[in-house]
């Protein structure tokens, strides 16, 4: 009876600290919480019982083959833990760096491209409100939104036609998934602190900035 | 006559460890994930399914992952808790009876076999992924740096590029060359030459990173080269820089046609 209440109150101890993390999302509070309160529970229980095993080979192997269990999962836990942040931490600055050279490449390419029409124009001084629309017209939704089918659904980067008149194109992207440098930056799209980029073609070049 | 009986006392620990590695063997034979119990592996688990919803959506998932923490937690119950408990337990018990000698060596009792069955598999289990673990991570991560790398200079060379193509149609008088690389107007005083890297240095965002023209032969194509710092596919590799082994990338400015396009060619 007296062994079914330390195994019963052994099991009852360790869930119940297990549970004390939110459990929601992350599963590594509740993984540390309960191996902390299960290494003690193990080391409360061994020092009570094992004296009552007479043979000191015996009493040994014990010690050993639990201290070797308990090392062994410390270890699991910091090479697992460690893994996991830095992985979380990669995939977070890869799915940044697409945002950004989408950006980049979704802005420039189109600036570019009327750069390129403006000095190949046989006209003295083109229009480049002209020369970007008759490229870029079928890409001009709502709102001055730019639609890129690279973009894919639910996209989290918008790219907006700021200006276009005849000596100066603008185009600024935003982005609803990487934060900006200034929380309280007025985003284009009337959102707050988000990472906005701008580029800007005139007949001096194209000039590309990241504003926040 | 006197019958002397052997007696293997590694007997019950053997048979104990071979019903774990059985057990660990079906379930990763039939696939049915039930001894999936690491408490880590599952944490882990947790953390990558979060990561991937956070890539893909923009948002990190919030959910409870009810499996993944109740197989954490009956890991945690086992290894720690019921397995040592039993085994401690089932010695004590079997420690008051008189010595046991040759087939007896056996009857140890079902919470001992239980008991140490679970040491065994939490051991089998445990032991071997913490190994291979810290053993994978440091190449994993030597190869997560290197393709970084790779990403950042391939982010620069677009730049660069776009920078070249510019500098190629903007006229003379403005310091550019008039639809050719080779005649650029450079400096206050407007000296034509060949464009060079500090024309189009400016957009480089990553300055770790080694960049450089080669030699200019064409009025139309110009091909800029990217070098990290780490070592590429081959060791053998002849950088443009004259190094050796180094990443590399490059990429070709043809601002009449395509614009820009990487050389694979050239890549290491």
């Amino acid at each position: 009876m007296k062994k079914s209440a330390w195994i019963s109150g052994g099991v009852l101890f360790v869930t119940v600290v297990f549970f004390i993390p939110e459990q929601a999302g992350s599963l590594w509070a509740s993984v540390i919480f309960g191996t902390v309160a299960a290494l003690a529970y193990l080391l409360i229980f061994a020092g009570s019982w094992l004296k009552e095993i007479t043979s000191r080979g015996k009493r040994r192997t014990i010690t050993v083959t639990l201290a070797v269990l308990g090392l062994t999962t410390i270890a699991s836990l910091l090479l697992w833990s460690h893994q996991s942040e830095w992985q979380r931490d990669l995939l977070t600055e890869i799915r940044s760096t697409i945002e950004k050279g989408l950006a980049t490449q979704l802005i420039n390419e189109p600036l570019f491209q009327t750069f390129r029409d403006y000095y190949r124009s046989p006209e003295v001084d083109p229009d480049m409100e002209r020369l970007f629309r008759s490229r870029y017209h079928a890409r001009i939704g709502a709102g001055n939104e730019l639609e890129f089918g690279s973009l894919g659904k639910d996209h989290t980067l918008h790219l907006y036609l700021e200006t276009a008149v005849s000596d100066t194109i603008m185009i600024v992207g935003e982005s609803g998934y990487l934060a900006g440098r200034d929380p309280t930056f007025q985003n284009h799209s009337g959102k707050s602190g988000l990472y906005q980029v701008q580029g800007t073609v005139t007949r001096e070049g194209v000039r590309y900035e990241r504003v926040n | 006559m006197n019958v002397s009986t052997k007696t293997y006392r590694w007997l019950p620990w053997a048979a104990a460890g071979v019903i774990a590695l059985a057990v660990i063997l079906a379930d990763t034979y039939f696939r049915t994930r039930w001894l999936q119990v690491n408490p880590a592996q599952n944490a882990h688990r947790v953390t990558t399914m979060i990561a991937i919803d956070a890539f893909q959506d923009g948002v990190p998932a919030n959910d409870p992952y009810w499996t993944e923490r109740a197989r954490a937690l009956a890991g945690i119950l086992l290894f720690f808790v019921i397995g040592p408990s039993l085994w401690i337990f089932s010695e004590i018990r079997n420690h008051t009876k008189p010595r046991q000698t040759g087939d007896e060596i056996l009857k140890k009792g079902a919470d001992w076999y239980l008991g140490v069955t679970v040491i065994c598999f939490a051991l089998l289990l445990l032991i071997p992924q913490t190994v291979i673990h810290g053993v994978i991570m440091p190449n994993s991560r030597e190869s997560a740096q290197k393709n970084r790398d790779k990403d950042l200079i391939r982010s620069d060379l677009s730049a660069l590029g776009y920078k070249a193509a510019e500098t190629y149609y903007l006229p003379q008088e403005l310091g550019g060359g008039s639809g050719s690389f080779k005649t650029v107007a450079a400096g206050p005083e407007g000296k034509l030459r060949p464009v060079e890297l500090e024309d189009i240095a400016g957009v480089i965002d990553h300055s770790a990173y080694t960049y450089l023209l080669a030699p200019i032969t064409s009025d139309s194509v110009l091909t800029i080269y990217g070098i990290g710092e780490w070592t590429g596919e081959d060791p053998h590799f002849e950088n443009a820089n004259g190094e050796r082994g180094r990443i590399q990338l490059a990429v070709k400015v043809l601002p009449e046609t395509d614009i820009i396009y990487y050389d694979r060619s050239r890549e290491n």
